[in-house]
């Protein structure tokens, strides 16, 4: 097996969907159907289920609380606007994933003063994986506010439209279709921008992690 | 709470789930001899499962407060 294609098992399938709800299935069906009517105790079944996700999810892409916050209030207002639409054809949590995405990605082209670094999204051409070992404890390191902002550094480098297809497939935990679905990308193109956004931060944090594996 | 893998076996574990194979076919046997035989493999493992563990540790829970306002901003009353 090379290197590459075990690069390919990771674009395959790499972390559990963590996204799946409580709410079974008809649950959220009746609940969605009273959702429409506006019965209020249906819509705060729904926030109560779905707002901390979509927090997440925003937090995870501006890595900011307050914007966050801000994205999720405008995320339910256009869900319950919207919800007419929503016909059940798809999972419901990836209904929200696309408003929420497409909020996000708003919000984020909305700030021009902002600069990304430029990958090139050529899917057939896949970078080298650099190779250097990471010693260091994830859930120790996040207690270093140095490496939690030199992370939320590279993750603000990182243009939204990767960031988005990161945050996900891996943080999310979405199969690679449902983020295509989500995403309106082809397959080929979401696994081709997932790795360039993983190989991105990697390299970023890299040295960082070498930095205080020396210590 | 967010999963985060222990270690690469786990990580093999879990990729083999997702391939809809056992660990003992032929397909994970042959992941799992490589990871085992390359350093290299085995660290990308090691560091991607780092990374995603840093990025999901790194995220704070909806604040109660938000809540409350998305509510409000809803129109719905907040009876507990």
């Amino acid at each position: 097996m090379t290197l590459r294609e075990i690069v390919s098992c990771w674009y395959g399938e790499i972390v559990e969907n963590e996204a799946s709800n409580c709410m079974s299935v008809d649950d959220e069906t009746t609940i969605i159907e009273k959702a429409k009517q506006g019965d209020s105790l249906a819509i705060k079944r729904l926030v109560d289920e779905y707002a901390p996700v979509i927090f997440r999810f925003s937090y995870n892409i501006c890595r900011n609380q307050e914007r966050a916050e801000h994205a999720t209030q405008e995320t339910f207002l256009s869900i319950l606007k919207k919800l007419d639409q929503f016909d059940n054809r798809s999972k419901f949590s990836t209904w929200l994933y696309t408003i929420v995405s497409n909020h996000c990605l708003m919000l984020a082209r909305s700030e021009r003063s902002r600069r990304h670094v430029s990958l090139d999204d050529d899917e057939n051409s896949i970078p080298e994986i650099a190779v250097d070992h990471w010693e260091h404890d994830p859930h120790a390191a996040v207690e270093r506010s140095d490496l939690k902002e030199h992370l939320d550094a590279a993750i603000d480098k990182l243009a939204p439209e990767y960031k988005v297809v990161f945050v996900l497939r891996d943080i999310e935990g979405l199969s690679t279709e449902e983020v295509s679905a989500i995403t309106n990308l082809s397959v080929a193109a979401v696994k081709s921008r997932l790795h360039r956004a993983r190989s991105f931060l990697r390299s970023e944090l890299t040295p960082i992690f070498d930095e205080h594996t020396d210590e | 709470m967010p999963h985060h893998f222990a270690n690469c076996n786990e990580v093999i574990e879990f990729i083999c789930g997702h391939f809809g194979d056992d660990e003992h076919s032929e397909r994970c046997a042959e992941l799992k001899k490589h990871l085992s035989q390359c350093p290299d493999c085995a660290a990308y493992c090691d560091s991607m499962d780092k990374l995603i563990g840093l990025y999901r540790a790194a995220a704070p829970c909806f604040p109660d407060d938000a809540r409350r306002v998305l509510l409000e901003a809803l129109g719905i009353k907040d009876e507990k």
